[in-house]
């Protein structure tokens, strides 16, 4: 017996030292200076592991692209240890409880546990779920405005006093129109987290605390989408589905609101004097976290997930949250790295990259994450995209009419 | 419009076809942000059999980086380049594209080095290209991506971007031709550019050159690396959605690309061969405007003789397949040896006021290389417009903008004595401007009024933004419509009062106000400050029930200098109608007949 149980240990010993690196699979989004950061880093990490564990970071198309794949990957049985998916695509996942609760990793690793209060507690909040925490924050963002300087001063405006509240924004529209019949005061898409915003800083809801009750169609909505569509109407606002970034670099929108994670890429693109600020509010002064989190799917082996467990601290440390955030101008994850000196500098140096930190602290909120959210949100956006492309249409109708829809897409999931 | 003669000459057969060979130069990988490895692309092509000619060309933003181990990509992919090249059998390309959208998407082919977007702007790339004596393209111009501010023209980097797409896209479908690519490219030619057309399929998958039939035709009598370049230099090439077929496009010896010179006429000759894809139309583009030919058929050929009234004349051929493919070629210019020009004449004013002084503006071209006077006139029906000299560094393109005070439709702008460009205006008798920036957005509303009024030969021009003084200016009438009392932005409702001063500057100096009464009664405070304009009018007018009605002048006529009109609401709509005393006062503050 005895002799046995060596001979097992024996064999353990000998195919763990021949064993090939655990291997850990993270599907992810992005694509440009994001990948190749999110590449280095990965780099990095095999580099320390080598022979231990091997990360495989798999590119798997856009936010939706990747929320389609992994749902058929579930439905498989092929999920990956770990995928980047956006904030208000995770709830069927949710849900299904297909996550892992990280805290299971946290209790059982007390010198991670002693740091979790460096985390920005909004975006642990953030990640917090019924079932514990998720998600660990990746590419996390708050939206800013951004304005061309030039332009507010040929229209006779202050830079350096933009405009605070959407009817602010409204007047100074009006005045820069005037520069010439190209130039528009304010753009827009259908970016689904800054339809959130506007309906929210409006008054409005959009859905129930518990995901049950559809809440949009109200006066504010009505309001913000009014507001919205009038702006259109009379030509001082743009609206588009496509070609937004060539009119944000063109010179000739004033002011445009993108996610923070924009700033870099405008300032080395745009040819004007480049000035941003917090998004303005109205009734509210509230703003979307937006970007997206990583998440590791409960069903893989438990080896693996161990060693996804590693990567994910190693991901979300100090020094490469520094460094994601340097690279991309996403937020850090960990306040030690927003005090960080490099971080530090940055801010020093041109303050806006503070504002989205000031941003997180006073007014930033989970986006809604339910379950049939993705297609309510489809919606949603069909909705909002009818009465801009076509500002003669009723917005009250459009609204209430929504409103119905979507509420019967909630009642058959629940 | 200019004189074509179609001497149609059609054959059946016994049509002698150059060599041509096709090409992909328009294509990226994980270099930057496509998929596989230049290594893959090149040996995939290669086999695939498909292609002649591929290029890779990475966005310059993505080649800072280097590879894991330490080389620069560019440099690996110009090895890779030299390592599949086998003269007479595959050409590879090394290239990189410069992307800047809102200014637009430059690739740029074998240079050893590239310039990063986040370090330069248009002018700077136009300047690097020159330096570097490089070979370029203008890449999917347009809206997305940004059309090089409006194809500006610069004659000395006109001699390295010799390329178009009128074709971009890697989808499944063979419709890469798209008409705003197509726009662009008359754009292009007509601002000066030498441009020669190109269909890629800038593939970010490993789909190279196999993603669909669209093919950049190069017109070579063989394939190696230094016709390859050749062709592109001198726009011997074609834009084709078909993947095999043969166009020729020539006037005597010359070919597709070529610039001719002092050839006041000439016989441009058309070939056309795919055996089994007729086509459905041909048209012969010019810098004056389609033709379409008449033609049919899988094989032909047409003779298409044409003048050439100005000093810079371009055509090009667009052919369209019965099965939907398009085929674009590049074009033949016929310009003059003085190589001074002028092109992209036009009025300032889309519509300026006849009887006024009006604005214009055009790009005067010295296409040599030394400094030269060009002694510039307009014509028009009744003589010498203006005639003026201008000095111009070499190799230069400016923009002039000049007062005409003339009545004349039709100007012709000479340069030397050479005529260099039509130019037809369009006149308006007045301009009136309808207020919509006080909560009063009534454009579709007050169409009757709108139409009154551009029946009178006048032109109604909405009011976008903030009403200033300048705006109201450049016009003899404004519309001011009370606000909607049911706007939810009311704070927008009232004019200022400085607003009122101008306005009412406006009306003494002869500018003709008419106030549109207002929709539903106004219960907001900001009416006052319309009873506050009618004060500083003069005209005797007091608004009553919110503004609905007035008290005042009979039928609303404010007669004298300073006068002008106050409307009820049905009749700006038309609901009620207007008397004839009402359009003979506007009739006669306007000097119309």
């Amino acid at each position: 017996m005895r002799k046995t149980l060596l001979a097992i240990f024996f064999i353990a010993a000998v195919a763990l030292a021949f064993a090939a690196p655990v291997k850990v699979t993270m599907w992810y989004a992005q694509t440009g200076i994001y990948s190749q950061t999110l590449l280095d880093i990965v780099a990095d990490f095999n580099k320390l592991q080598e022979g231990k564990i091997e990360v495989e970071a798999v590119y798997t198309g856009s936010y939706q692209d990747t929320m389609q794949k992994l749902l058929a990957a579930l439905v498989a049985g092929d999920v990956p240890t770990l995928a980047q998916i956006e904030q208000a695509r995770i709830g069927q996942f949710v849900d299904g409880g297909a996550f892992q609760d990280l805290n299971e990793f946290i209790k059982n690793d007390p010198e991670f546990a002693a740091t979790l209060d460096d985390f920005w507690p909004r975006f642990i909040a953030a990640n917090t779920y019924e079932q514990g925490l998720l998600g660990f924050p990746l590419n996390c963002s708050t939206p800013l405005m951004y304005i061309n300087r030039d332009l507010f001063r040929q229209a006779g405006l202050d830079p350096d006093n933009p405009p605070k509240t959407w009817t602010e924004v409204y007047a100074a529209s009006k005045q820069i129109k005037t520069l010439g019949p190209d130039i528009y005061g304010y753009r827009f898409g259908i970016d689904d987290w800054l339809l959130e915003a506007y309906i929210w800083q409006f008054g409005g809801q959009i859905i129930s605390e518990d995901g049950r009750k559809m809440l949009i169609y109200s006066p504010e909505t009505v309001n913000a989408w009014n507001f919205f569509q009038k702006g259109v109407r009379e030509g001082i606002f743009i609206f588009g589905t496509t070609g937004g970034n060539e009119l944000d670099l063109s010179g000739r929108i004033a002011m445009v609101v993108r996610s923070t994670g924009s700033l870099g890429y405008l300032k080395q693109n745009a040819k004007f004097d480049l000035g941003a600020t917090i998004m303005p509010m109205q009734e509210k002064q509230v703003v979307p976290i937006g970007g997206a989190n990583v998440f590791m799917f409960s069903s893989r082996p438990k080896a693996e997930k161990e060693a996804a467990w590693e990567f994910l601290k190693f991901l979300t440390s100090t020094e490469n949250t520094a460094k994601w955030s340097l690279a991309t101008g996403y937020m850090t994850s960990r306040i030690s790295a927003f005090e960080s000196p490099e971080i530090q500098k940055i801010m020093t140096d041109d303050p806006r990259f503070a504002l989205t930190y000031q941003q997180l602290r006073d007014s930033a909120v989970r986006r809604p994450w339910y379950g049939p959210y993705p297609e309510v949100h489809a919606m949603i956006t069909s909705a909002w995209e009818s009465v801009m492309s076509d500002p003669t249409k009723d917005v009250d109708a459009v609204l209430k009419q929504l409103h119905k829809d979507a509420q019967r897409v909630l009642d058959d999931y629940y | 419009m200019k004189r074509v003669f179609v001497a149609l000459f059609i054959s059946i057969s016994l049509i002698v076809y150059g060599a041509v060979f096709f090409g992909n130069i328009h294509a990226h990988t994980s270099y930057s942000d496509g998929r596989g490895t230049p290594d893959q692309a090149f040996r995939y092509t290669r086999d695939s059999g498909v292609v002649d000619i591929q290029a890779i060309t990475e966005h310059c933003h993505d080649l800072v980086y280097p590879l894991p181990d330490g080389s620069m990509k560019l440099d690996v992919i110009r090895n890779l380049a030299r390592e599949y090249t086998q003269e007479g059998k595959f050409i590879a390309i090394s290239g990189y594209e410069w992307t800047l959208t809102s200014r637009g998407h430059i690739t740029i082919y074998n240079t050893d080095d590239f310039l990063d977007r986040s370090s330069s702007d248009l002018l700077d790339i136009y300047a690097w290209i020159v330096e570097k004596k490089a070979t370029a393209q203008f890449c999917h111009p347009g809206r997305t991506y940004g059309d090089f501010f409006d194809f500006l023209y610069f004659p000395e980097v006109d001699l390295y971007i010799n390329t178009i797409e009128v074709g971009n896209g890697a989808g499944k479908s063979n419709n890469v031709i798209k008409p705003e690519y197509l726009e662009r490219y008359q754009r292009a030619l007509n601002r000066g550019w030498h441009v020669g057309a190109s269909a890629n399929q800038d593939n970010h998958y490993e789909n190279w050159a196999t993603a669909n039939d669209a093919r950049t035709v190069f017109v070579i009598d063989e394939l190696t690396t230094q016709k390859v370049y050749e062709a592109l230099k001198t726009r011997n090439i074609y834009a084709s959605e078909d993947r095999n077929a043969f166009i020729s496009f020539s006037a005597g010896q010359s070919k597709m690309g070529d610039i001719l010179y002092d050839q006041p006429t000439a016989t441009l000759k058309i070939e056309y061969s795919d055996p089994g894809d007729p086509v459905a139309s041909v048209w012969l583009y010019s810098n004056e405007g389609p033709l379409v030919l008449d033609v049919e058929g899988d094989s032909w050929t047409i003779d298409v003789d044409v003048e050439n009234p100005l000093s810079y004349n371009w055509y090009f051929v667009k052919i369209d397949q019965k099965d939907g493919n398009e085929i674009v070629s590049s074009p033949i210019w016929f310009q003059s040896s003085s190589e001074k020009y002028i092109l992209n004449a036009r009025s300032v004013d889309a519509r300026p006021i006849f009887g006024l002084p009006f604005e214009i503006a055009f790009d005067l071209i010295n296409s040599r290389k030394s400094e030269e006077r060009l002694n510039v006139t307009i014509m028009g029906e009744c003589g010498t417009v203006m005639e003026k000299e201008y000095v111009l560094p070499p190799m230069s393109c400016v923009e002039i903008r000049e007062t005409l005070d003339c009545t004349s439709q039709d100007l012709v702008f000479c340069v030397d004595g050479e005529s260099a460009f039509r130019l037809k205006i369009d006149f308006t008798k007045f301009v009136a401007h309808l207020d919509t920036s006080h909560e009063n957005y009534y454009v579709s509303e007050l169409q009757y009024l709108t139409e009154l009024l551009s029946n009178l030969g006048g032109d109604v021009r909405p009011v976008i933004g903030e009403l200033t003084e300048a705006t109201m200016n450049r016009g003899q009438v404004l519309i001011l419509p009370l606000p909607d009392q049911d706007t939810f932005m009311k704070d927008f409702m009232a004019i200022s009062e400085k607003q009122i001063a101008f306005i009412k500057n406006y009306v003494e100096s002869g500018g003709l106000l008419i106030v549109v009464l207002a929709r539903k009664a106004i219960m907001h405070d900001s009416l006052s400050t319309y009873e506050r304009l009618f004060e500083e009018l003069s005209w005797g007018v007091s608004l009553e029930d919110g503004g609905l009605s007035f008290e005042g002048p009979s039928g609303g006529i404010a007669s004298g200098v300073s006068g002008g009109l106050v409307l009820k609401w049905n009749q700006a709509i038309g609901k009620e109608p207007l008397d004839e005393e009402i359009v003979q006062f506007i009739k006669s503050r306007l000097n119309i007949d």
